[in-house]
Parts: C-alpha cells; structure tokens; sequence
C-alpha cells in the first residue's frame, strides 16, 4: 500500500512491544522496532520511518540523548519524534518539548486506542512525506 | 503581709538559711552514692539524684513526671510498701526487695526504702525513696555538682520573701513546678515585659545553646549577635499569633508565642518550641518514597490496562467481556490513584506553579461529566445532570490542570458515595457578593448519597482522612482527594466547602474568581 505509515518503536520490555506492534498492525502501520538507542540510530536512517515513537528509561542511551542525536543529524532531523513513556512530569515534558518532541504521551494515562489515533493525528500534522 | 516580711529582717535571715540549706542538701543528694528519688502522693516522680540515674540509666529528665512503678517488676509488692508507710504515725521507713528495670532493658535486684513525706500539718505529700542495689557497682566518682537550680530559684524569690509557716510547701510547690516544666519534651521560654528572661527549661537552653544560670534576667536582645536565631527573635518580637515553623541551625521547629498576665497586671510572654525536625525528614522520606513507588507502578499497569483493553474488544462471549471491561475498569481506578499521589506528591514539594489563564469551567465540567457518563456502559453508576445557566458563563481565573484535578476529585467523589440508583446534580452559575468582594463563579455538586457523618465533617478536608461510613462503602480510597483540591482552590484564592446529612447527601460548593480580561 502506498500511504501506509511507517512507526519505528523504541522501546525495551518485549510484552508492550508485543501490545503496541499488534495494535498499530491493526491500524495498517508498518512498524519497525528498536530495542535501544544505537539501534534506534541506525533504524531510523534505513528505515525511512514517518515517525519515531520514543521511550524514556532505556538500556544505554535514554530517550533524551537519542532525540539529541536525532536532531543533530540532518538527514533524520525532519522526522517528528514523540515521547511515549510512564514518566510525565512537568519538568519531563517540558524538556523533551525543547529538545524538539512533538508530543509527549504517558503510557498509563491513555488506551491503546487512543495512542494509535493519536499517532496518527501527529503524522497528518508534522510528517514530512504529505 | 509583705511590708511586714520586708521590715523583718529576721524573716530574711531565715530565708537565707533556708536558702543555703536547701542548697547543701542539693549538693548532698547529688553526691550520694545512694539512689535517691522523691515522688508525690500520685506516685510521680518530681525529683532524682545523680545515682538515681547510674542506677536506672535513665536522664533526670526522663525519669522526672514518670510513675515510679514503671521501674519496678512487682508493682503490687511496691504498693504494699506504700501503703504501709502510709499508716506509720510520724517519721521512719519500711523497706523491700524489689526487681528494676533499667532503660537498657536489664533487671537488677535492689532494696526499696520508702518514707512518707509530710507537710506542716502532717498530710502525706509524698515519698522519698530510697534505692540501694543488692550487689552494688562501685560507685562512679560524681562529676559535678549542680548549682543551676539554686540560682534560679533565688532569683525568682528575690525581693519575695515567702512566710516563715508555708516555706516547706511553697519551696515544694516551686520544686515541682520546675521539675514539670524542667521535663517537658518542649523548650520553654519566659521573656517578661521589659524583655528580660524570666524562665528557661533544659530543653530550650540546650536548643539555643546558652547556659541557664547565666541567662535568666538577661535581655532577650543580648542573643541578637547570634544569626541563627534571628528567625525566632523576629517571631518573638512580632505579634502572637498562629504557630510558625522556623530553623534553629539544621533543626526545624514551630514556634508558639503567648502572652500570659498575671494577676498583677504583669504581661509575660510565653515562647514554646516544638521540634518537628524529625517528623518534617518523615514526612519528606514519605513522599520521595510515593514518587518513586508511583513511577514504577505505572509501567507494570499500562501493560494490565492495555491486555484487558485488548481482550474487551476482541472476546465475543458476553459474560467473560464484562469481566475484561471491569478488569479495564479497575486498572484505571488503580491509575487514578497512582496519579492522586504524584499530584499530591508535587503540590507538597512546590514544584508546580500555578499559571492562571481564563478558564471556561462549563466546557471543563462538560467534557469530564461525558468522561464519567462513558462508564456506564462498563459499570453500574448513579446519573450525572449538569445543568449549565442561561446564556454564558463568564470564565475563571484558573490553572487549567489544576482545576480539572479538582472537577474530577469532586464529581468521582460524588459517584463514588452515591447508589448507583442516585443522581448527581451539578449547576453552574454567578455568584452576586452584596459587600465590597468581587463576583464569582460557583459550582455546586449534589448528590444524595451516603453523607459525611457530623465527627468527620470538619476533618473531611486533611490529608489520609476518610470518614467512617466512606471506609465501608470504598475501600480503595486514598483520602487525599478532597486535600488536594481544598489546597488548589486556596491557591486559586477560591473557597471550597460543603453542605452534608449523613443518609441523605453531600453537596460540596466551589467558588473561583473571575478571570478579569475576558476573550
């Protein structure tokens, strides 16, 4: 399919990976998945990904230093980037916003459902290919 | 009777004797090897010597105010051994073997020697006991003498000198006062109207650092030098009024300030220091502890959440769909209670501000009473009506988020504690004040639910409290809600309250107001 969205999911415990890939699946997303920040580098140059779904807490690099690297890298800059995480704090959002974070979404607070509209919405709003 | 005691110089001759010898007899008991302690009719103890403490292992001041059976194994053995002083005619002392425990959990096997202590007319104030352990320790040798309390008391009695007949007992009298206030766990101080020291307790020495027999009558001002307690010499200097909390170096303390008259027309001021720095450490250790608790819970959640939000959509079976949709149900309560501490956890700490934009609380209400409604097709829940005024509401001043804790804490609250038979009743509208305040908004949210029984109605708003009756309703609850939201709508410079009948209903009220410049 030709407007079929790609999400790169970054995200390390494999039981909400298995949730969030079958739900976006679902909503015919082509998801790639990351399970750290290297990997998440990588992936985000080959995969060409409409956008980036970002976890905090992770193995290595956290969620903050991989959207660092995302930004400073030209070829990937463009590419929205949202938090989806259980941290939330004011001071949390506040930073990923100024990092350059579209969004920032606490994993408990919302349904699947809603996560996967939301997703969307953000792609129709900042992706780079409409 | 004054005058005449001042004219008599005999009169004071014999204080002074009395005096020096009272002294003596202080200097005496503390070098007694024998443990000696005195107690009144009630069986306190009012005062003990040095080896009192080397037997017992508890302070002078621990020991002071505490009842002397406390130290002993066979309580009804030393009862007998009253009892029997009691009777005795005059002077003389029966004594025992009892068991004493010391502060250091161990028991010692001592000899009890008690004799009655009488006033002038022969009623029994009291004991003197006497305590002399069955294998003794040598004696350390005694380190100092203490001469604190003499001086004070010549002071207090300076210029005031007692009749001959009742010395015995006003010099008991004025014994045992020191002695109480000397044991308070709370530091005392007594500043009179001319700003001099009048009274110091251990305790409020040992806070402030300064030595007691040289401070009384001394300025309060001679402590000004000391930066650290410029805070508590500002409070002392202000008007009394509501209890502050202060630092004294890294300690924490709320300070009281009273002003007392005596009979005399004479104005003290009373200075009470209560140490919290203790309970302020728990209280912070708690609430790290929420936070990070909070964090961690979440994650396991969003995956219980997401699974059963999964399996509700996709199971066909009617019956075991409804248990998925209340497993979801459940979750969420779980989440909302998660977020009730952190929220709580941040207002505490002051890491919130506030920004304050014109707010419309209708549409506010509106969306969430939806939210609320929605549920219905999960659970059983009593009706929401919101019934928004004619015309336009004008908006808020209001922290959006903040607020919608507080509409949201409100209207759970009411379906939480009303049938699911029942109704809440929500209304919206301007309330007109008379006198020189402004307009405000006010929102009244009515259910007929179980009501907040009387003894809970003027705790409803602390935190952790939850009335009796909402106990068995919900055991879930987390009695931080309506905190929260009274501590919000005070920063909103609103008013929250409520109107309840236990078995009839609650209809809680808030007021917030207008925001200024309308859009």
């Amino acid at each position: 399919m030709d407007n079929q969205h790609t999400l790169l999911l970054v995200e390390d415990d494999s039981f909400l990976i298995e949730i969030l890939v079958k739900k976006f699946k679902a909503a015919d997303f082509r998801v790639v998945h990351a399970g750290d920040g290297k990997e998440a580098l990588r992936k985000a140059h080959d995969e060409e990904p409409d956008i980036i779904m970002l976890d905090i807490i992770l193995p290595g690099m956290n969620g903050f230093e991989i959207l660092e690297k995302l930004k400073s890298d030209e070829t990937v800059a463009d590419i929205p980037v949202a938090f989806l995480s259980n941290l939330g704090q004011k001071e949390d959002v506040e930073k990923g916003k100024k990092l350059g974070a579209v969004d920032f979404i606490v994993k408990a607070n919302h349904s699947l459902d809603e996560i996967v509209k939301r997703t969307g919405e953000l792609i129709e709003k900042h992706g780079v290919k409409n | 009777m004054e005058t005449d005691l001042h004219n008599n110089s005999q009169n004071s001759d014999l204080a002074e004797d009395l005096h020096n010898l009272e002294a003596y007899m202080e200097e005496f008991t503390s070098f007694l090897p024998l443990a000696v302690c005195i107690i009144n009719s009630n069986e306190v103890i009012v005062e003990v010597n040095e080896a009192f403490t080397r037997v017992s292992h508890f302070s002078q001041n621990e020991s002071t105010g505490k009842l002397l059976s406390d130290y002993f194994i066979e309580k009804d053995q030393l009862n007998i051994l009253l009892e029997l002083v009691d009777k005795m005619p005059g002077g003389g002392a029966e004594e025992k073997q009892l068991t004493m425990k010391t502060k250091d959990a161990k028991t010692k096997k001592v000899v009890v020697t008690v004799g009655p202590r009488r006033d002038t007319s022969n009623e029994l104030t009291g004991y003197y006991v006497g305590i002399s352990p069955v294998l003794i320790d040598p004696p350390a040798a005694p380190d100092k003498t203490k001469k604190i309390d003499v001086e004070s008391k010549q002071q207090s009695n300076d210029g005031d000198v007692p009749d001959v007949t009742c010395v015995g007992t006003a010099a008991y009298e004025h014994q045992k006062t020191l002695a109480i206030i000397d044991g308070m766990r709370n530091g005392l101080l007594v500043i009179d109207d001319e700003g001099r020291i009048d009274t110091i307790n251990a305790h409020a020495a040992d806070v402030l650092s300064v030595d007691r027999s040289k401070i009384c009558g001394e300025s309060i001002d001679s402590l000004s030098d000391r930066t650290e307690l410029s805070e508590l010499l500002t409070l002392i200097n202000a008007n009394p009024g509501e209890p502050k909390k202060i630092k004294i170096d890294k300690q924490t303390f709320e300070v009281d300030v009273e002003v007392a008259q005596t009979e005399d027309g004479k104005n003290y001021t009373l200075v009470m220091l209560h140490d919290i720095t203790k309970d302020e450490f728990i209280e912070d250790m708690k609430l790290t502890f929420v936070t990070v608790a909070a964090h961690q819970i979440r994650t396991p959640l969003s995956s219980i959440r997401w699974s059963l939000e999964i399996l509700a959509s996709q199971i066909k079976d009617e019956e075991q769909k409804k248990i998925a949709q209340r497993g979801y149900r459940s979750t969420q309560n779980m989440l909302e209670i998660v977020n009730a501490l952190l929220n709580l956890d941040r207002l505490q700490s002051g890491q919130d501000g506030y920004n304050f934009e014109p707010i419309d609380i209708v549409a506010m209400i509106d969306e969430y009473a939806d939210e609320a409604r929605a549920n219905k097709r999960i659970i059983e829940q009593a009706d929401i009506i919101f019934n928004p005024p004619q015309g336009s509401l004008p908006k808020v001043k209001a922290d959006k988020e903040k607020l919608k804790i507080v509409i949201r804490n409100l209207i759970d609250n009411a379906l939480k504690y009303t049938p699911t038979d029942g109704t809440v009743n929500i209304d919206a509208s301007v309330h007109v004040t008379n006198d020189y305040g402004s307009d405000m908004v006010q929102i009244q949210i009515a259910d007929d639910g179980i009501g907040i029984p009387p003894d809970s109605q003027d705790k409803i708003f602390s935190k952790f409290y939850r009335a009796d009756n909402a106990t068995k309703v919900k055991t879930d609850g987390t009695g931080i809600g309506l905190y929260i939201s009274k501590q919000i709508i005070d920063e909103h410079d609103g008013t929250i309250w409520f109107e309840s009948k236990e078995g009839e209903g609650t209809t809680f009220y808030i007021q917030l107001p207008i925001a200024q410049i309308q859009d």
